[in-house]
């Protein structure tokens, strides 16, 4: 067999290009006026994040002339399993992306590749995540079926990444930031199973983040690391019904290694996340945009500065996943929602409302989640009203105890997260395209 | 664990063992096998029967009430290609014809250049034992596979391909796969879909 760890020609460092996701007009927007060099987004069908508002067929045709005008590019993603029934819609969509005139088409099934390469054979391919590959035979097979680039697994280690750098000409594209899946990116069947939503037909309900109760305290922890936190007496879930988010793992940021991710190799440093709020991917793309304009030379006080945008974009623990090991970094005991915490419900004396003394300042408009029960995905609410010493409030002081009034009853002793802060939401931008 | 996995009845039941006419050589100019006409289904269907080692497998391969039914061609009985390193391996090769029912099945992940070339000298040394099946999961195997030469290997595209509609289907049966196991999330509508445009024994399913 030929060794394939022979470089196939030595190639000039490049700054990757920084990728990030957009779900709605206003992340578009606020991804790009942030730094991003592209932004990738999907249609209503065919799309691994059905969940996300995502766009009309117009709404990312002036996408992709915004991008353009403003020397930046759009990836449009078709990752999807296509059934065999679906065809002749999957075509029509190839078709209407012909004439969006995208950077990229970003795509999962043989089949949409194939198409794509028929309807609209001007339209580079990228290789999605949800191929699942992981090694040089992958990419070079992606290769050979005349993609442009791929995205590589997020369960590669950066040995494994220049591995596969050294064995190919084709582009290559990591994520960098974001939610991780507890099974391989495009082989889990756990959503389809157990909710009748399957993931690789964009729909995951996310099994992987809920509770599981009787499972024993250290399960899910395979890293030292992690038993720690399983005794951790302020972990929300460390108590009565000694439920364990033992799957849900903790979000990925790669910020930390990105100069050795930057020599591995790699041409493109993906986001992920087409269903965060704007104000969190504008905030993680001026964090990586720093860092990846400093290169070569990131100093401690760039590295501080990112790393302080990054503390404000909620999200769970960060990790620099398996780039470093490949022992899946769970949450262990530690809070398994995406979201800053806020603090504990309490009861409270007004009917709809609960009582909480916040860790973060709250204010009306701020968006809220909330795990009722171990079997069920968090509930979001906006908060309408605050009350604060009997009267209300659209801005608490910091630290006081108060009421929000909640859409659905919250039992006392539920933990609550922060998702999305009032203040930080761009608007206006839907006119600009 | 057992999987086992049925697949259309074959075109040519009564052909002796190793027999050309149920292996094909791995060839990049198949043609497609929407070209050819479908034929009505005859016979009882194929199983591929996955097993987790070679031990394992030869205690079924061994067994009286097995033998007497379903040690035929029609029935192939897969390990993983880490099989091939087990003591029972060897005997495992005479209970299948010298290999010709037996399948070495792919792992669907591995990282790095020494899981590639253990894979890679584990499946020669199997091949070379007689092994006359393989089971793929992923389009990465096609470059192991092509890079063993051209050998008769009757070549399975197990479930991780996730193939749902005839595209995907006919590119993977292009590439040298003689049988195709849909995606355990093909429903019932999708199947009767794909099952008109597939000569029987192409497609397969979980059970």
């Amino acid at each position: 067999m030929k060794h394939p760890s022979k470089p196939i020609r030595s190639r000039k460092q490049e700054k990757p290009e920084l990728l990030a996701p957009a779900g709605r007009i206003e992340t578009f927007c606020a991804a790009l006026d942030a730094g991003a060099d592209a932004v990738y987004a999907g249609a209503h069908a065919f799309n691994a994040r059905m969940r996300a508002p995502n766009f009309t067929i117009d709404e990312l045709t002036r996408m992709a002339d915004y991008a353009h005008r403003s020397g930046k590019k759009l990836y449009l993603t078709v990752n999807t399993i296509v059934k065999d029934t679906e065809l002749n819609a999957l075509k029509q969509l190839l078709r209407d992306m012909r004439a969006i005139h995208p950077d990229a088409l970003i795509v999962q099934d043989i089949d949409t590749a194939h198409l794509a390469q028929r309807i609209c054979p001007n339209i580079p391919l990228h290789a999605s995540t949800q191929m699942t590959i992981h090694n040089v035979d992958g990419a070079l097979a992606a290769q050979k079926m005349g993609f442009a680039r791929v995205i590589l697994a997020r369960e590669c280690t950066i040995e494994e990444i220049r591995e596969i750098r050294c064995s190919c000409e084709i582009e290559l594209e990591t994520f960098v930031h974001g939610a991780m899946c507890y099974s391989m990116s495009g082989q889990c069947f756990a959503s389809g199973l157990i909710h009748g939503k399957s993931a690789n037909r964009g729909r995951c309900l996310q099994p992987c983040r809920r509770l599981f109760q009787g499972i024993p305290e250290n399960a899910g922890n395979r890293s030292e690391s992690n038993k720690e936190e399983t005794t951790d007496p302020s972990s929300p879930l460390s108590d009565e019904n000694r439920c364990f988010p033992a799957y849900s793992m903790r979000d990925l940021c790669a910020a930390p290694i990105l100069e050795r991710l930057i020599a591995s190799g790699i041409s493109c440093f993906k986001i992920e996340g087409r269903m965060k709020p704007p104000e969190q991917v504008a905030q993680i793309v001026r964090a990586y945009r720093l860092l990846i304009d400093a290169w070569p030379k990131i100093t401690a006080e760039v590295m501080e500065e990112s790393r302080q945008l990054l503390e404000t974009a909620v999200g769970r623990e960060p990790h620099t996943g398996y780039y470093l090991s490949s022992t899946p970094p769970v949450l262990g005991a530690k809070e398994t929602q995406s979201g800053r915490p806020v603090g504990r419900s309490e009861s409270a004396d007004t009917p709809g409302f609960f009582r909480i003394s916040p860790r973060v300042p709250l204010k009306v408009g701020d968006r809220l989640r909330v795990q009722l029960n171990p079997n069920s995905p968090p509930q979001g609410f906006t908060i309408r009203q605050i009350l604060y010493q009997g009267r209300s409030t659209k801005r608490p002081p910091v630290g006081a105890t108060i009421e929000v009034a909640a859409p659905f009853n919250i039992p006392p002793g539920r933990w609550i997260v922060k998702a999305s802060d009032a203040d930080a939401i761009p608007r206006g931008f839907a006119h600009r395209i | 664990m057992m999987d086992e996995i049925f697949q259309g009845p074959s075109d040519s039941p009564s052909a002796p063992p190793g027999s050309v006419e149920n292996t094909v050589p791995i060839s990049d100019d198949l043609p497609s096998s929407s070209q050819r006409e479908p034929r009505s289904a005859e016979g009882q269907p194929c199983r591929w029967i996955f097993l987790s080692s070679a031990d394992q497998a030869l205690q079924l391969a061994e067994h009286t009430a097995f033998q007497s039914k379903y040690n035929n061609r029609e029935n192939r009985i897969c390990v993983p290609v880490e099989s091939v390193q087990e003591e029972a391996f060897t005997r495992l090769i005479r209970a299948t014809e010298h290999g010709g029912r037996l399948g070495l099945i792919f792992p669907q992940f591995y990282f790095g250049l020494h899981a590639r070339e253990y894979l890679y000298e584990t499946l020669k040394r199997g091949l070379a034992m007689g092994v006359r099946n393989l089971v793929i999961s992923h389009p990465a195997h096609f470059q192991v596979v092509r890079s063993l030469g051209k050998r008769r290997i009757t070549l399975l595209a197990g479930a991780g391909f996730h193939l749902m509609n005839r595209e995907s289907i006919n590119h993977v049966l292009g590439e040298g796969a003689r049988v195709v196991q849909v995606s355990l999330e093909c429903d019932r509508e999708n199947w009767q879909s794909l099952v008109m445009h597939f000569p029987v024994g192409t497609l397969a399913i979980t059970v």
